[in-house]
């Protein structure tokens, strides 16, 4: 079994995040960086694959030069090897990422390809059906269970909808993205992520993979969340309607 | 009547030379066999690493063998149980030690087996042939008729017992018959026996018994407590009698450094190909040593608060398990942390250290399960919400993964000085912790402090987000890496700082300051606030001006009172300030029962029998004491959560120390 899975490297998302003065990039200094947890989820189903069924793990990212880290963290927690997409900067591009993914995953050949759902920066969730449509194969999204049945080729993947779970079928070599309660990521100790410096990590840049640079999508501004105000005490259920009525208009 | 000098006893009475020509033969056999079986068990140590003997610290070592083997300080903290042992133990080494005397008159050049020193010799060995019969008695009485639980006995136990007993008895019976028959030189009964006076008193019950029919007796009790005692020393080394010379060692030989502050081994993690034990050639000779040194006493077990809570841990069982992989020389087919030893039996201790203080032959129960730890998340079997806030102590550098600059929150509206910000230094760093510093119901901890050591005039400052977690229960919880980084971060700072004086109110903190960052390169003079205030109060410096009107009862902390022998500063606050006497539970100071929060058990959820902090709450409210007083962040949180949960609040309120003192400023 060839399992590619996909690891980003976002800001902490317990940190707090500052917009820098420019208006559109936040302040990275003293920023930790981790494996964005939808995609450690990915990863850790698709160790899991391996160890049920066999195979081989390889991590991907797309990212700077630091991203080495994250996948790094992979290879701790005990994927085979690595291959680093160069890009700075253009991360904020779902469609560059997607492509840069599709020229490694043609040349990787694969079973499966796991990543998270979305991730936990930019929260657009769009590499997943870009890439699928790219390669021209299925995609399964938000998975909460995923069943390997080796033989028939084909994944059973159950999802969470609304009022229920939703299993569908699909056919290998397909796309799969991982929900919350896929499972719980294995800790990789720090002297496990030193000792997996002695796995293989390729570098390849968009340059080499032939992928256009320019975004098709730029950030025109951020901005912080306004202050949170504080609450106020109402002194009885008559107040607490008018309030509701009157001020903030919701009933 | 005999001249008194010539008085003597006739060992080899009555025995032709065939006789004694088959007696030294079995004798020669007897010490073969000791000696060989002694190899096999000894070999079995020296696949561990590193010496058997640190060459350190002798006089120390030699004063442990003095208190703990000689004088049985350990065991005679119970009673009867260590009473029983001390007159077995004495009864046998000086019984021992008359037949080594015996052995030398009889088989070297030198003679003096006879007159004054033959008699005070019988007086003495009649004696302490007495305190053995009396200790096995003790024994008997404890194990065949009252049973105490939690005990299961061995074919091995029995053995032990019943050969001492045999032993006792048919050596008495062969003084006696001597005395009764009468010897070669000596007629029956003479006077002089009267300094044997056990036998000589059994032996007057013999009066006008045929001397042919008592000299033939006396030869088979001879000879029964001959081959007894050869036997007995042959198959030494298979039975539980091994501990006489394995739990002597080990007494010796365990290393006070990573010992007595239960201060986890170093690792070099540049060098280290994997992390903790999983093979047995990753044990110190010496603890290999140590698991042949346990004889299943239950002391380390009857204290842990994990086996008293129905969890799947007993330190016993984890030493007996261990050693059971040694004897089938084993690890290869079965990993030894999450197979022999399972995931959940080690992930139940809190590291409260008290099967260490509580073994009497210097088990280090707690280090080996900190080492299998290491395993486990080497090997990435840490659970998963332990996992969470290791991963949060790594980019937020605090388990509660809060931004750390936002390490000063608790102290809003007080002016605490910062060291970044205090010009011309400062005197004493104070090192507020993750706890008061982030959860709301501590962060009263950290503002108790700092009007207290306002009120005292101290010179200090603190860190705030310059301060890292220790990581202390990340070391315990076998994360050695996190540990380290942390450690390493925090000494830079310390340096930058000329930091030579810490002051913290956690115990887990003080613990980890003071005998941990030794190991990477840092000392300073760390003290805890009880110890502190309690100075402050002494020198007069901390005015108490009021009374702490309701009844308090205190807490022994794990870190503060078994790692640090810190149990009396406590309590000379309390009671500076209580207005009735302070109240104590049952298991205080060196059998203080755990909060259930060390160790890295505060971030997991161990959902096995009950919880440990309810156990406590119960044991503290049942004193009748309003107020529980802890002297550790990681006891109240637990204590608060138990309060809560039990819905206790009516009953008990659990406070720091600072709490109270601050109310009596």
């Amino acid at each position: 079994m060839k399992l590619l899975v996909v690891a980003k490297r976002v800001p902490d998302p317990e940190a707090k995040i500052r917009v820098k003065p420019d208006g559109n990039s936040i302040v990275t200094e003293q920023l930790k960086f981790v494996i964005n947890p939808f995609d450690e989820i990915a990863v850790e189903e698709a160790l899991r694959i391996k160890e049920k069924l066999g195979g081989e793990v390889v991590v991907l990212s797309v990212g700077p030069a630091e991203a080495a880290e994250q996948v790094r963290t992979a290879l701790a927690m005990g994927a085979d090897r690595g291959v680093l997409i160069k890009a700075d900067g253009v991360c904020a591009d779902p469609g560059i990422i997607a492509r840069a993914l599709a020229e490694v995953a043609k040349q990787e050949g694969f079973d499966v390809l796991l990543m998270g759902k979305q991730a936990v920066d930019t929260d657009y969730g769009q590499t997943c059906g870009m890439l699928a449509q790219i390669l021209g194969v299925p995609y399964a999204a938000f998975a909460c269970k995923v069943e390997v049945e080796g033989e028939s080729k084909r994944l059973a993947v159950v999802r969470e909808v609304d009022g229920g779970l939703e299993t569908k079928l699909i056919g290998m070599p397909c796309i799969v993205t991982a929900d919350l309660r896929l499972n719980e990521p294995r800790y990789a100790s720090l002297p496990g992520i030193m000792k997996a410096k002695k796995k293989e990590i390729r570098q390849v840049s968009l340059e080499e993979l032939g992928v256009g640079v320019t975004p098709k999508l730029r950030v025109e501004s951020l901005e912080e969340p306004p202050k949170r105000q504080g609450g106020r005490k109402v002194g009885s259920v008559e107040e607490l309607v008018r309030a509701l009525h009157d001020e903030a208009k919701v009933i | 009547m005999e001249p008194i000098e010539s008085v003597t006893r006739e060992v080899f009475l009555r025995f032709s030379l065939a006789e004694r020509i088959v007696f030294y033969a079995l004798s020669m056999l007897t010490i073969g066999v000791f000696v060989y079986g002694f190899y096999v068990q000894a070999r079995r140590w020296m696949q561990g690493r590193d010496a058997l003997f640190a060459w350190n610290r002798i006089p120390e070592r030699l004063l442990r063998v003095f208190r703990q083997v000689l004088g049985q300080a350990k065991l005679l903290r119970e009673s009867y149980r260590g009473f029983a042992h001390l007159l077995v133990f004495w009864g046998f080494v000086v019984l021992f030690i008359g037949t080594v005397i015996l052995t030398i008159d009889e088989d070297t050049p030198l003679r003096f087996f006879y007159g004054d020193f033959y008699l005070a010799y019988s007086w003495t060995l009649d004696l302490f042939g007495l305190f053995l019969l009396g200790g096995l008695v003790l024994f008997g009485v404890r194990r065949y008729g009252l049973r105490p639980g939690g005990l299961s006995y061995k074919w091995d136990d029995h053995f032990l017992f019943w050969m001492l007993l045999l032993l006792g008895i048919t050596g008495f019976s062969t003084e006696t018959l001597r005395i009764a028959g009468g010897g070669v030189a000596f007629p029956a009964y003479p006077e002089f026996e009267r300094a044997s006076f056990v036998g000589f008193g059994a032996a007057k019950m013999l009066r006008g018994v045929d001397p042919v029919l008592l000299h033939g007796l006396h030869k088979a009790s001879w000879w029964v407590h001959g081959l007894l005692s050869l036997g007995f020393i042959a198959v030494l080394s298979y039975t539980k009698a091994f501990h006489f010379l394995s739990s002597l060692f080990n007494v010796f030989l365990a290393p006070f450094e990573t010992k007595q502050h239960g201060v986890p081994s170093y690792i070099d993690l540049e060098t280290a190909e994997s992390i903790g034990y999983n093979t047995l050639s990753d044990f110190t000779k010496q603890e290999l040593l140590s698991l042949d040194a346990c004889t299943r006493c239950g002391r380390c077990q009857e204290v842990c608060p994990a086996y008293a809570t129905q969890k799947p841990l007993s330190p016993k069982a984890v030493v007996l398990d261990l050693k059971g992989a040694m004897l089938e020389g084993g690890g290869e087919d079965k990993p030894l942390a999450g197979g022999v030893i399972m995931d959940d039996v080690l992930w139940s201790c809190t590291t409260c250290r008290a099967c260490v203080e509580a073994c009497p032959v210097e088990i280090n129960q707690m280090g080996l399960i900190l080492e299998l730890r290491r395993s486990l998340v080497f090997e990435m079997r840490t659970p998963s919400t332990l996992g969470q806030s290791l991963k949060r102590t790594t980019n937020s550098a605090n388990p509660w993964g809060l931004p750390n600059e936002d390490r000063l929150a608790w102290a809003k509206g007080l002016s605490v000085p910062l060291a970044a910000e205090t010009e011309g230094g400062f005197e004493w760093l104070y090192w507020v912790g993750c706890s008061a510093s982030f959860d709301p119901r501590n962060q009263k901890i950290a503002r108790s402090m700092v009007r207290l050591l306002e009120a005292s005039g101290v010179n200090y400052a603190v860190l705030g987000p310059e301060e890292k977690c220790t990581a202390e229960w990340a070391r315990r919880a076998g994360e050695e890496g996190l540990f380290q980084m942390n450690t390493l971060e925090n000494i830079e700072t310390f340096k930058r700082y000329n930091v030579s004086k810490i002051l913290t109110h956690c115990p887990h903190c003080l613990n980890t300051l003071k005998n941990d960052y030794p190991q990477l390169g840092f000392k300073a003079q760390v003290v805890h606030h009880s110890t502190f205030l309690r100075d402050m109060l002494k020198q007069g410096r901390l005015k108490l001006g009021g009374k702490f009107p309701e009844s308090l009862v205190f807490h022994d902390s794990c870190y503060l009172g078994r790692y640090n022998g810190e149990y009396d500063a406590p309590r000379e606050l309390l009671h500076a300030v209580a207005e009735s006497p302070v109240r104590e539970m049952e298991r205080r100071r060196e059998k203080s029962f755990c909060c259930g929060g060390g160790g890295g058990l505060s971030w997991m959820e161990l959902d096995i029998g009950k919880k440990i902090n309810h156990e406590r709450i119960e044991e503290a409210a049942a004193t009748g004491g309003k107020i529980l007083a802890a002297a550790c962040p990681f006891c109240v949180f637990m204590f608060d959560d138990a309060i809560k949960v039990r819905n206790l609040e009516e009953e008990i309120k659990v406070k720091d120390l600072s709490e109270i003192l601050v109310e009596c400023l």
